[in-house]
């Protein structure tokens, strides 16, 4: 509100400058880089959150209401970005015509022309699926799958084929497991045991 | 020129400001599915030129930029009229019940040399927190690190509206109509926001230009100005009536927003005006014919 004289002034909001930068940056920097799963085609996750201006643009556009900008617990660093929660629904990726992609007023949400999708892989948690745990004939999973990427053994177990799998999350949705669905989707790059089974929540 | 028609400057100015509002809401709620065959999202949201150049990054997306170089060049040449008349945020927090507005502004609190008529000085620079956010988010940016999601006015304004549409709390909204309440309803823009540093730093840079180059801008006339004060008490951003030019004597043109409250408020016939392309659409004072009421004017309490 005052007017000042370079020098001395100019010099002190050069000092209030770096200081918020280091301040800032140690407090969005990312810590440990989780992965969070994305709308397709934001799976480049640290150019995904540098670009991504959080304004929930893609939130409102999704035509299932997959999305959610995700909380705190996620890091300050990811905080409001859109997640993708196969809880809420499954993503219509080849329904929708990527609406999110086209809401995202900054390209950070792109939609690459005939590549294909892949928002992360679903694995099943055998010690929670009443298939493997209590040899009941439940196919759910393998029948809601849009993409034959889950397989059933001779004693009608799933298994999932990751190679096929393009984590839209139709399987962990629709499952009938209770609390905890016993199939879940994980973000790409997350490690997880061959034939996509093993892993609990 | 009748108190009424100067006075009609601020309601035609508010009723701008609601068709913006209302176009902002309207722009966010017609993002939803299916995408627009025109529009896909809010088109606010390019125009930013913050957004933009997260965009241009690394992706070299630059048609994304167009609307923001657009606004850029018109706050060239005509000072941040986006701040005074469509920014959603900026017009919302204005339009607030202020504690500030409430205590009232009187020029006893205004320091003299606040007070219209003193021309600006070589060495004088207003450092503004503004651009001290401004610095930190490039300098963040730099460091790859995305910040303007937490200062931006569109962005914050944007997700408020997403959010109450999905039924959570806008908190950063909250926090600034709190800001806004507390400690003045254009504190925000004129002290702190980064966008409005940008368009600043805009302005500035074109604050030589001729005013018949300008669309729109704010002219002070130096011999007609009587330093009564009233424009700095006046005027929403807290900007005293200090000419940035003495040679074209454009109107503190990196912060002022053009809203053309002072012209409403000076006494002083043809002291302020605002100009369209050179030509006064608004002057300050009465018509020759209104002058034995003059008196009568300069008798009225501040």
């Amino acid at each position: 509100m005052r007017d000042v004289r370079m020098g001395r002034r100019d010099f002190l909001a050069l000092g209030v400058t770096g200081s918020a930068t280091l301040l800032a940056y140690a407090l969005l920097r990312e810590k440990g880089g989780a992965v969070l799963l994305r709308p397709p085609g934001a799976q480049d996750e640290a150019a995904f959150t540098t670009r991504c201006l959080r304004c929930g643009e893609c939130v409102r556009a999704c035509l299932t209401q997959c999305l959610e900008p995700a909380s705190k617990d996620f890091g300050t660093s990811k905080l409001w970005t859109p997640r993708f929660n196969p809880a809420l629904a499954k993503c219509e990726f080849e329904l929708c015509g990527r609406a999110c992609a086209q809401a995202c007023p900054v390209g950070a949400i792109r939609k690459p022309a005939g590549d294909e999708v892949r928002i992360g892989t679903a694995a099943v948690a055998r010690s929670k699926c009443i298939a493997w745990n209590e040899g009941k004939a439940c196919l759910v999973c393998y029948e809601r799958c849009s993409y034959g990427a889950i397989e059933v053994d001779s004693r009608g177990r799933p298994r999932v084929v990751p190679e096929k799998c393009t984590g839209c999350g139709a399987c962990q949705n629709t499952c009938v497991t209770c609390p905890d669905p016993a199939i879940v989707v994980y973000p790409p790059g997350t490690a997880l045991e061959s034939g996509g089974g093993g892993r609990g929540n | 020129m009748s108190k009424g028609r100067r006075r009609a400057v601020h309601w035609v100015r508010r009723a701008v400001q609601v068709a913006f509002i209302a176009l902002f809401i309207v722009m966010t709620w017609a993002a939803a599915y299916p995408p627009s065959a025109t529009l896909d999202e809010n088109l606010f949201l390019r125009v930013d030129p913050l957004a933009g150049i997260t965009a241009a990054w690394e992706s070299g997306l630059w048609l994304y930029l167009l609307p923001a170089w657009i606004l850029l060049g018109l706050t060239l040449v005509s000072g941040r009229f986006f701040c005074g008349w469509i920014c959603p945020l900026g017009s919302g927090l204005e339009m607030l019940p202020s504690l500030e507005r409430r205590r009232g502004r009187k020029i006893s609190r205004l320091r003299p040399k606040d007070i219209a008529g003193r021309s600006i000085g070589k060495n004088d620079l207003r450092v503004r927190l503004k651009y001290v956010f401004l610095a930190v988010l490039v300098l963040l940016f730099a460091l790859g690190i995305n910040a303007i999601w937490i200062f931006d006015p569109l962005v914050i304004a944007n997700r408020a509206v997403v959010f109450i549409l999905l039924g959570g709390v806008p908190f950063l909204l909250i926090a600034l109509v709190v800001l806004a309440v507390v400690v003045g309803p254009r504190f925000w823009c004129q002290e702190m926001c980064p966008f409005g540093a940008c368009l600043s730093l805009a302005s500035m840079a074109g604050s030589r230009l001729p005013v018949a180059a300008s669309p729109l801008t704010l002219v002070k006339d130096n011999d007609a100005c009587t330093h009564c004060g009233r424009c700095a008490c006046a005027c929403p951003f807290g900007i005293a009536g200090v000419a940035d030019s003495e040679k074209t004597g454009r109107l503190a043109m990196a912060d002022c927003a053009l809203c053309g409250e002072c012209v409403a408020a000076c006494p002083e016939r043809g002291a302020l005006s605002l100009r369209v392309m050179g030509a006064p659409v608004l002057v300050s004072g009465k018509r020759p014919g209104d002058w034995e009421t003059q008196e009568e004017a300069i008798a009225c309490e501040m």
